[in-house]
């Protein structure tokens, strides 16, 4: 079954994923909400210890609340996982730690300026990035293209 | 057992005095059976949420930390003193604001839960023979970087034994951290030999006495200043540019696992200079002092004494080029050279979270840096 991205049963596929994924889980624990930025549109995720919850599509406004927010054009975000699904995990130059890197801004930011929060982006980013990774598994189609992965 | 205690409370007191009678008359110290203040007050510990942490545990008289601590004795935070305990410590960390953060202890569990092993969770079989000129470079950054986490687990142990046991969260933190630098240390060993090169030439920042800086700071700020903020945010940015002039999935997970690690420590050295400036704002005037001479080593270029390891200058800089060209060099050296102004960038962010941002706006920070930065 194809899920479509970006919508709420994408991120929450990628969850189900995570949950049972014990490669993901020997990383180590976390606590943060997480905001997906695609255009206009947010997705929060909570990891939470070992679990990623409560999966919801919310607004700039709640962006604000969480401990980070990645955001990239849907251009990024399709050409991400395009190489996810070629490569089985992403390739060097498309890496969320890559991606934060190479561009004069980073992709992640906390909208309140809390740094110790913005700075699990590095911390868990071995977790972020394997959860990115498992969108492998995912048939995903991507909204307003006809581009299928 | 709480469990058992709370039955023994149900019975009458009489048996307690009667046993204490009983210690009295036949040689038997047994005042300790009398019950602290704190008895009953039970943790529960929640399995889902990390389970029984340290700062679950924070309760009462075991988490009141002291403004400044009197203990000489090595006592536990929180433990009942003894009138003959010996003077074992002779702590040098004896204000809270010296050493303390937010988030200590939940810093400490998260590095615990994070811990990983150089030998089996790299996946060192995709590791295959290279071109000479990158596999040289590779262990020429190998080199340089063992022997800078050397240096970042060699110089916060001497302060573990310096700091008062009541500021056991901080203490443990840097005890988690120099496992950490073990292992990278370690895993880069590793590294420079996995592939038939092996270990090349020391650095020549180092060789210049780099290291010696941090090691020679009289106050353990000063010291986290240098290491925390400086030195390790530099590497972490080297880390985080790892992943990209990686040539296989080892390295890659070698970098980002590093990456993790390293972005922890510069966590505490922020949140402990965030906290010094709020505790003691008189003393920010030092620390802006401190933050001059950082960054007058931190502008690029400035020969042997700067404290940007990755200049262009020297067989790390050049390595670094060789990488992330894939062999061609000055393709290498501009992705180099936006990795360093990056690095500054971070730099900037991460003084600006410690409460020091002023500096970039009233045009203390040095035109260098802010040059660079622009850019």
């Amino acid at each position: 079954m194809a899920h479509t991205f970006p919508s709420v049963e994408w991120f929450q596929a990628l969850a189900d994923i995570a949950n049972g994924d014990d490669d993901l889980k020997k990383f180590g624990t976390l606590d943060a909400t997480v905001v997906f930025k695609v255009a206009e549109q947010h997705y929060s995720v909570t990891f939470d210890i070992l679990q990623a919850r409560d999966v919801h599509e919310s607004s700039a406004d709640d962006a604000l609340e969480a401990d980070f927010v990645i955001e990239l054009s849907p251009e990024k975000w399709q050409g991400m996982i395009d190489d996810i699904q070629t490569n089985g995990r992403a390739g060097r130059d498309w890496t969320l730690n890559t991606l934060d890197m190479i561009d004069d801004e980073p992709i992640h930011k906390n909208l309140g300026q809390d740094g110790f929060a913005a700075d699990k982006f590095h911390r868990y980013g071995p977790t972020l990035q394997r959860f990115m990774d498992n969108s492998s598994q995912l048939e995903t189609e991507f909204a307003g293209a006809a581009v299928t992965t | 057992m709480p469990t058992e205690m709370r039955e023994s409370e149900q019975q009458p007191a009489e048996p307690l005095d009667q046993l204490l009678e009983y210690g009295r008359g036949n040689g038997y110290q047994l005042d300790w059976l009398r019950k602290r203040e704190t008895w009953g007050n039970e943790l529960h510990p929640d399995m889902e949420h990390g389970g029984l942490r340290l700062q679950d545990a924070e309760v009462g008289p075991f988490g009141e930390v002291p403004d400044v601590s009197d203990n000489e004795t090595g006592r536990p935070r929180g433990a009942l003193r003894r009138e003959d305990a010996p003077r074992v410590g002779s702590y040098r960390v004896k204000s809270k604001s010296e050493i303390w953060m937010r988030n200590a202890a939940a810093l400490y569990e998260e590095a615990l839960t994070r811990q990983w092993s150089s030998a089996t969770d790299v996946p060192w079989e995709t590791l295959k023979p290279l071109p000479d000129d990158i596999e040289r470079a590779e262990c020429e950054l190998a080199t340089f970087l063992s022997d800078v986490e050397f240096v970042a687990g060699d110089v916060p142990g001497r302060w573990i034994s310096d700091t008062s046991p009541d500021f056991f969260e901080p203490r443990m933190f840097l005890v988690s951290q120099i496992m950490d630098e073990a292992r990278h240390l370690d895993v880069f060993r590793k590294r420079a030999l996995a592939n038939g090169g092996g270990l090349m030439q020391q650095s020549r920042a180092f060789a210049g006495g780099f290291g010696s800086s941090i090691d020679n700071a009289r106050d353990f700020t000063e010291m986290s200043v240098r290491l925390h903020i400086s030195g390790e945010g530099l590497i972490l940015s080297v880390f985080r540019m790892g992943e990209r002039m990686a040539y296989n999935d080892a390295e890659k997970e070698i970098y980002r696992l590093c990456g993790s690690d390293e972005s922890r420590h510069v966590a505490f050295g922020v949140m402990h200079l965030r906290y010094l400036a709020e505790a003691e704002p008189e003393r920010k005037e030092e620390i802006h002092c401190l933050l001059d001479e950082v960054e007058a080593g931190l502008a690029i270029g400035e020969g042997t004494s700067s404290q940007n390891l990755l200049t262009r200058v020297g067989s790390t800089g050049s390595s670094l080029a060789v990488l992330l060209g894939a062999g061609n060099i000055e393709e290498g050296e501009k992705l180099a050279q936006a990795m360093r102004q990056r690095q500054i960038k971070e730099y900037i962010q991460r003084v600006k979270v410690s409460g020091f941002g002023e500096r970039f706006e009233n045009g203390r920070s040095g035109p260098v840096l802010m040059k660079y930065v622009a850019g």
